[in-house]
């Protein structure tokens, strides 16, 4: 009886441990790339950008047939009867219009048009807001927490208020990064230090607050020239109308590598494919 | 104003109810005397719910209530009386009535035999009943189902019925019709049960040893029931043997047990005592190096104390005492760590029935329970520590009245009030560090729920009966006060000695929501109060059915529903059922803002063929359902199939008694898969980067990063593979002089079917092409247990 029980205890262990992790045995849905188009268009732009790219089908055989970015689309920008059509640029593997062509005005609405020579076609509309953030102030303070002769341990605060726009349902987005270079370089790159979304669920027109604590630290070797040295902080507040801001509040809020996470399914405006056509207004400081 | 509508019903229920009881004391002046008592089990002493006693003379019947109490009136003179009940032998009575008389009666548990005999097993008549969508479920059966482990689960039982679906693999969690786990009233000895799950739901906390009886209903609630929206599952603990001592134990894979029950004075004070614990963690502790300590365990206890004060009175107290817990120890010269997950229920009973007079009867419950959810990590270096502990639970103060009133036998009256004070405890934290000292950060929440009810049970005709009633539930949390009458009825008309049509209605509140992420039952599901932004949640239900008793051995039942259900919560995409990624933030996280309300809808219908009697029992259900959601802020507002939509689901369930000695059981489930959201693409989502645009970051000219998403497609559009798998198990039974013992073998999954517990996207090696991957968790899983009772 006991060595009856000793076996199967084995057989237990042995089979449960085994991970049970296969190719799924089901149908899989054989999906066709969808075009994909991101543009966000502000009048404090000079330009006027478009990405037009397809997705990856992760089933699907067909994707060979489909570049990743679509180069030879006629894209259209529109409004109040006047239209304009934003070319490819090859350098930039996107498509962009100087606002000298095309100006564009805060409270109106633009339409975009594409067609690609496949015979897709993809459409959506947008209106920029009225007004930019008012009476902003900004405030960083900076403290070092530990140094040493390898490292330094920074703490930073960065402290937003403005006014809300009296009269409108908004909801701002708060990007702040940290403006970095190396000793041997002049070139700078950014790194994403926050992001927040305020909205004026409190009262309309009432100053709007952020504190964020940022914990930040950087090498101090010495021996390779290639050390990022921050050298500012970048601080943008951005007003940006609904779909500016569907999108991107669904894009930071799903964790991929969260298990427990429901899926988001992106917001999108855009009839035809996936993606955004958003516009803003904001306001900046670099510290 | 919905509050003086509701008020003005209630009202006019009562005077009615007080102009009905005046009629019928006018009514029993004529000679009728009443003959009461309760039904016990022979042996035991157990009283029995449910028993039927009939006199065939005057074609007149009534049934004994939860608590085993019977009333019937007869005429003045002599009466021969059968009493029937599932699973015991018929006995017949002769009683000479002149005055009212008190007499309990003691009917023995029946046995299996070729030929029918006055002991043979009686069966219950699906179309004398009048409620529909119940089901009630023979302990002794629960232990004859193999199980996972070998470990017998009530639950799991249960998922075995039609209009019952399991979750995810494994997993304990009750669906039904379309209901979410959380709308399920659990209830042990009149105490809620929140959570009633060990090891992420794998397995029930109820241990069939100590359980006298399981009723779950789906639909037509009696008034006696209210605060969840799906379903009532209904389970008494033994009171224990009131005149000898009796028990059981076995030793399992997984976990050990016992029970032990029996008088403390005879036939005046019984107890009852039962526990179980998994020894893994024991076995494996004294081998694992002493700096690194690592376990988990659950365990589970029950107890019981019956007292008989006299012939109108009994007090039970009963508690129940369940913990599931991980930790972890390290310790290496100045470092220590250690951490721990736990969490369990408590709970506690005192119960006073009281027998005012021949046709009324009363039981008064207080009770508490309790569910607590604790992380726990503490490090030590040196002098310095840091120490943090996150909690959560619900702590629920019960007390309830109910009646019983037996005016004649057409009706037997109900009516009650019950009221319960919650505190939820969504969060709190502590942390105490050298640093920082110690910061507390607790967020209780206070509510109040209560009902009123009454109901009848009513035999109209020989033919037609119907069971009616009304319910006002109340509800109080902060400064919002919630009202709600919700009325029932079921009906049930004879179309002859062995069919009937039924149909039910009833209207059911919830104040209480689940935050749980979907198709898992974790530990960290939390229990929420409806507030005036998350609202109660409110279903509608409408059932119709057939019943037929097919010879002696077999039952058909057919149903069809629907159901509506309003303000049902979810968790809004994105969320994650993990408040706070950092805990001592917890305060700071609205867990209302986590969630959306929505609608729900739900129909189908249901197929329940049994055999009942015979070396060969068992049953086949079937159900076809749909079920659907729909969120504003989900999905584009569309609706869309929750995760535990399925369209089909089988059920077959065979249980052969060779002889005393062998019991051999065959289970087969089939159920359409879970609905999941999968990604069908990647793309790049790419944000706005005005420090890109600016040219501080000269790589992306377009101000924008690339950024890859998944495109997925509708939401849970996307069908797993269907479940299907076959269980078996064989008992072999020896009768000793002093005890009798069971060894059983059993196989989990006999054709080690892979059905997919989740899927994952897996790269290749080619950057063009990936795989869907499944993850399996059961495959065939061999067990075999040991026990024995005396």
């Amino acid at each position: 009886m006991k060595n009856i029980f000793i076996f199967f205890c084995i057989i237990v262990i042995s089979l449960t441990f085994v991970s049970c992790e296969r190719d799924a045995t089901v149908e899989l849905p054989d999906t066709e790339p969808k075009p994909v188009l991101v543009c966000f268009i502000s009048p404090q732009d000079s330009m006027i950008r478009v990405t037009l790219s397809n997705s990856r089908p992760i089933y699907s055989s067909q994707k060979s047939n489909f570049p990743y970015i679509i180069k030879n689309a006629e894209v259209k920008i529109s409004s109040n009867g006047t239209s304009a059509t934003i070319p490819f640029i090859s350098d930039s593997l996107g498509y962009q219009l100087a606002t000298n062509f095309f100006a564009l005005k805060e409270g109106e609405k633009y339409f975009l048009d594409v067609t690609i020579p496949d015979g897709r076609k993809l459409s959506a509309s947008t209106q920029v807001p009225v007004k930019k953030p008012n009476e902003v102030k900004y405030k960083l303070t900076r403290t070092v927490n530990d140094s040493n002769e390898y490292f330094v341990d920074l703490k930073y605060n960065v402290e937003i208020s403005w006014e809300d726009i009296i009269g409108e349902k908004n909801t701002y987005r708060t990007i702040i990064y940290s403006l970095n270079t190396t000793k041997n370089s002049t070139d700078t790159s950014t790194f994403l230090i926050s992001e927040e979304y305020k909205s004026d669920d409190l009262g309309d027109g009432l100053t709007i607050k952020t504190n964020t604590e940022i914990f930040a630290g950087y090498s101090t070797d010495s021996l390779s020239g290639n050390v990022p040295v921050q050298v500012g902080t970048l601080i943008y507040l951005v007003n940006g109308n609904d779909d500016y801001i569907k999108y991107h509040k669904d894009l930071s809020r799903f964790q991929e590598m969260n298990p427990f996470s429901e899926p988001t399914i992106n917001f999108s405006n855009i009839k035809g494919g996936i993606g955004c056509f958003g516009a803003y207004l904001m306001d900046k400081k670099r510290l | 104003m919905l509050f003086t509508k509701s008020r003005t019903f209630v009202l006019h229920c009562l005077l009615l109810l007080l102009l009905f009881l005046i009629h019928k004391k006018t009514y029993a002046q004529s000679n009728k005397f009443t003959l009461s008592g309760y039904i016990k089990e022979e042996g035991s002493g157990e009283t029995l719910p449910g028993v039927g006693i009939y006199c065939d003379s005057l074609k007149q019947g009534v049934s004994s209530n939860h608590y085993g109490f019977y009333s019937i009136s007869l005429p003045q003179g002599i009466h021969k009386l059968v009493v029937s009940f599932i699973g015991f032998g018929k006995k017949e009575i002769s009683v000479e009535l002149n005055k009212n008389l008190r007499t309990d009666i003691t009917i023995a548990p029946g046995v299996q035999l070729k030929e029918v005999t006055v002991n043979a097993q009686e069966q219950k008549k699906v179309s004398d009943e009048v409620r529909m969508s119940v089901i009630s479920i023979p302990v002794q059966q629960i232990k004859d189902i193999p199980a996972l482990l070998g470990e017998k689960d009530v639950l799991k039982v249960i998922q075995l019925l039609p209009g019952v679906q399991k979750g995810s693999e494994g997993s304990s969690g009750l669906y039904v019709r379309g209901g979410g786990p959380d709308q399920n009233l659990i209830i042990l000895d009149d105490a809620t049960v929140y959570n009633a799950y060990h090891l992420f739901g794998f397995f029930s906390l109820f241990n069939g040893d100590a359980l006298k009886s399981v009723e779950l209903v789906k639909g037509g609630f009696p008034s006696r029931y209210g605060g969840r929206l799906s379903s009532v599952l209904d389970m008494q603990m033994k009171e224990g043997n009131m005149q000898k001592i009796k028990g059981e134990a076995g030793v399992g894979i997984l976990s050990s047990r016992f029970m032990l029950e029996g008088p403390i004075l005879k036939n005046k004070v019984s107890f009852l005592v039962s526990a179980r614990r998994t020894y893994a963690d024991a076995l494996v502790y004294p081998f694992l190096p002493k700096s690194q300590k690592a376990g988990y365990y659950f365990y589970d206890l029950n107890a019981k104390i019956n007292w008989i004060v006299n012939d109108k009175n009994r007090v039970f107290l009963s508690g129940y005492f369940g913990k599931d817990k991980f930790y972890f120890n390290s310790s290496e010269s100045l470092a220590k760590t250690s951490g721990n997950m736990q969490w369990g229920n408590g709970t506690g009973t005192i119960r006073w029935n009281h027998i005012y007079s021949s046709k009324l009867f009363s039981n008064t419950s207080l009770v508490l329970s309790d569910y607590k959810l604790q992380f726990g990590i503490r490090d030590e270096f040196d002098t310095t520590f840091f120490d943090l502990k996150f909690k959560s639970g619900i702590r629920d103060w019960t007390a309830k009245h109910d009646f019983d009133f037996f005016p004649n036998n057409y009706h037997h009256l109900k009516f009650g009030v019950q009221t319960t004070q919650h505190k939820f405890t969504p969060s709190a934290v502590v942390l105490k560090a050298n640093q920082i000292g110690a910061e507390t950060k607790v967020n209780n929440i206070y509510s109040i729920e209560s009902g009123v009810y009454i109901e009848d049970d009513w035999k109209i005709t020989s033919l037609l009966r119907i069971n009616y009633g009304i319910r006002a539930s109340f509800y109080s949390v902060k400064k919002t006060n919630f009202i709600f009458p919700e009325p029932r009825f079921s009906a049930r008309y004879l179309l002859n000695e062995t069919s009937a049509l039924k149909i039910s209605y009833a209207m059911m509140n919830q104040y209480i929501h689940l935050l749980s992420s979907t198709g898992v039952s974790l530990p960290t599901d939390l229990w929420v109060p409806a507030t005036n932004g998350l609202k109660p949640m409110q279903s509608q239900q409408f059932a119709i059915g057939y019943a037929k008793d097919i010879k002696e051995d077999f039952t058909l039942e057919v149903e069809g529903y629907y159901k509506t259900m309003k303000r049902v919560s979810f968790y809004k995409e994105g969320a994650s059922f993990l408040l706070a990624d950092d805990p001592s933030g917890a305060q700071d996280i609205s867990w209302e803002k986590n969630i959306t309300q929505g609608k729900g809808w739900s129909y189908g219908g249901e197929i329940l063929f049994k055999k009942n009697k015979g070396k060969w029992t068992g049953w086949v259900g079937y159900t076809l359902s749909w079920i659907y959601v729909q969120f504003d802020s989900i999905n584009f507002g569309k609706k869309f199939h929750p995760r535990y939509d399925r369209r089909h689901d089988i059920s077959v369930v065979n249980i052969y008694k060779f002889n005393d000695n062998i019991t051999l059981s065959l289970t087969w489930v089939y159920g359409t898969g879970n609905a999941i959201t999968l990604p069908l693409a990647r793309y790049n989502a790419a944000p706005h980067n005005p420090a890109a645009q600016e040219g501080y970051s000269p790589q992306d000219f377009f101000g924008t990063n690339t950024n890859f998403k998944n495109d997925y497609g509708e939401k849970n559009s996307f069908r797993m593979a269907a479940y299907h798998r076959m269980d078996v198990g064989i008992q072999f039974h020896k009768k000793r002089k002093y005890f009798t013992r069971t060894f059983e073998v059993s196989v989990y999954n006999l054709y080690s079917r892979m059905n997919p517990f989740f899927y994952y996207i897996e790269q290749t090696n080619d950057p063009e092409k990936q795989k869907l991957k499944q993850i399996t968790l059961f495959p065939i899983i061999p067990s075999v247990s040991w026990s024995f009772k005396f």
